[in-house]
């Protein structure tokens, strides 16, 4: 078994049924690994990086779909299929709701398993392309100085230099200076890459750290600025226009 | 505390084999066969699905490139485990199906009490609720139907769960007690659940638990405390003038 075959986790209180579902899946090439108790996986999920999680909706203590909020309040995204017994409607309603990729109803053949699996590890992959893209973007934003990323953030607002410079209390001969760095560090070539840039993490502004390959990344403090920076403007000037913009909540967010 | 006398039953010892007459008569049955079923069913699917799982991975083994012959019978050996745990579950929807006269055996009440507590332990999780058994030896053989009062005692268990889900005391646990009281063996059920308006031992909840405790020879009444809970107490008979040879298996 290599370790870059895609890992799934099983974590279901019946222990006949992790060790059926792993022992099939192990079979198709699969590494698997299974969890009697929630806690059984939370204690671990820090060092995994699984591609699918098949979790059973009703366990003791915690159920699936409150397990499934605790991943992802500790900052982990993973594609998850659902197991019940019992498919009723506000079963099926609450899977769904907490965004997983499938619910499958026990009992559940080889080929419904295999398509929800598939599926499951296609959404990782994508999930893992675009943690990988961000991940990219903040590094090359970490160098900014909160400076540059204060001027990133509203010269990408669409403001000119001179406002900039009132804005932030400098020359416009220093925001043009700011602004030289600003390009040069992020590797731009056209204002329109930069607001493309600036839109990016304003898209995925939910994340605030990154786990990947069990390495995990805090959101540096520049991106932060230009989140904060560009949110604030648009509050302040919803249609793009050039009233008055408060300078407190520049200054706060910087 | 109040305790309710409980008044005889309509039909008297074949209470539970006598033919509905009324609406209400008609739709018990049923509601009450409803949620044995769910409860069953629902330990029907568990070993159903390691069973599928299980047989897939074995015709995988066998039919690879390279066959797994070790793989293959581990699969096979635990595919039969679970189907013995269908068969379990499939004997005991039988026995739920069936309406006869009670059988006049010697039996141990506790195992069909552990029995019933794990039968509904996923309705527990589904409510929230926890179970509880307490057990206070020496309890002696009572002398009746084992599968009958399996049926009484599942639905004073699931009455207690649907009482708990509709309680904020979900932290209390739904408690099943034996003991020994006066020549007969006291199965009570606790929960802190609401006991619901109208609905005593005669209502619509508890008809076939009451039903099977008449036929049996026993009692059955309903305790009702602020600070101790809701008490479902059945009380059946240790001893008969007729015929009690030997135990059985429970």
């Amino acid at each position: 078994m290599h370790d870059d075959q895609p890992l799934i986790v099983i974590v279901d209180d019946d222990a006949a049924i992790c060790r059926a579902v792993s022992r099939l899946l192990r079979g198709r090439g699969f590494r698997v690994r299974t969890y009697s108790t929630p806690h059984a996986y939370l204690d671990e999920s820090d060092a995994l990086s699984p591609s699918c999680a098949l979790i059973d909706i009703r366990m003791p203590e915690i159920d699936g779909l409150a397990l499934l909020r605790l991943i992802r309040d500790n900052g982990d995204e993973v594609p998850t299929v659902f197991m019940t017994a019992v498919s009723d409607i506000p079963t099926i309603v609450g899977a769904m709701r907490e965004g997983a990729i499938d619910l499958l109803s026990k009992p559940f053949s080889m080929e419904q398993l295999g398509a929800a699996i598939t599926r499951a590890i296609q959404r990782a992959a994508v999930m893992d392309r675009n943690r990988r893209g961000l991940d990219d973007i903040w590094r090359s934003a970490a160098n900014l100085t909160p400076r540059e990323a204060e001027v990133c953030g509203l010269v990408a607002s669409g403001l000119p230099n001179k406002r900039v410079a009132a804005l932030i209390g400098t020359k416009e001969k220093t925001v043009k200076v700011h602004r030289g760095r600003v390009m040069q560090k992020l590797h731009m070539a056209s204002f329109a890459e930069l607001v493309r840039f600036v839109e990016t993490l304003q898209r995925e502004a939910s994340y605030t750290t990154l786990r990947i390959d069990a390495r995990e990344t805090r959101r540096p403090r520049s991106v932060n600025i230009i989140i904060e920076v560009t949110r604030a403007r648009a509050q302040l000037e919803p249609e793009g226009g050039h009233a008055a913009m408060d300078q407190r909540a520049i200054s706060a967010a910087s | 505390m109040t305790f309710d006398a409980l008044p005889p039953a309509d039909g008297g010892p074949d209470d539970s084999t006598r033919i509905p007459s009324t609406d209400r008569d008609r739709a018990l049955p049923l509601t009450v066969a409803g949620r044995l079923v769910a409860a069953v069913t629902h330990e029907l699917r568990q070993p159903l699905t390691a069973l599928e799982m299980n047989i897939a991975a074995a015709l995988l083994f066998l039919s690879g490139p390279t066959m797994q012959l070790d793989g293959a019978l581990d699969s096979l050996r635990d595919a039969l485990v679970q189907q013995g745990r269908l068969r379990e579950a499939l004997q005991a929807l039988d026995e739920l199906a069936v309406r006869r006269e009670p059988l006049r055996e010697a039996i141990d009440a506790v195992p069909i009490a552990r029995d019933v507590l794990a039968l509904v332990g996923s309705d527990a999780l589904a409510r929230h609720a926890s179970l509880d058994l307490v057990v206070l030896p020496p309890v002696g053989p009572v002398f009746g139907d084992a599968p009958l009062m399996r049926q009484a005692f599942l639905n004073m268990v699931l009455d207690a769960l649907e009482a708990t889900s509709l309680s904020p005391r979900r932290d209390k646990p739904v408690r099943l007690t034996v003991r020994q009281v006066e020549g007969t063996v006291e199965v009570a059920v606790t929960h802190f659940g609401p006991r619901r308006e109208g609905e005593g031992v005669d209502g619509w909840g508890l008809a076939l638990a009451r039903s099977v405790v008449v036929a049996h020879g026993g009692t059955i009444a309903l305790e009702e405390d602020a600070n101790a809970g809701v008490r479902l107490v059945t009380r059946w008979p240790t001893t008969s003038p007729e015929v009690p040879q030997g135990v059985s298996d429970a």
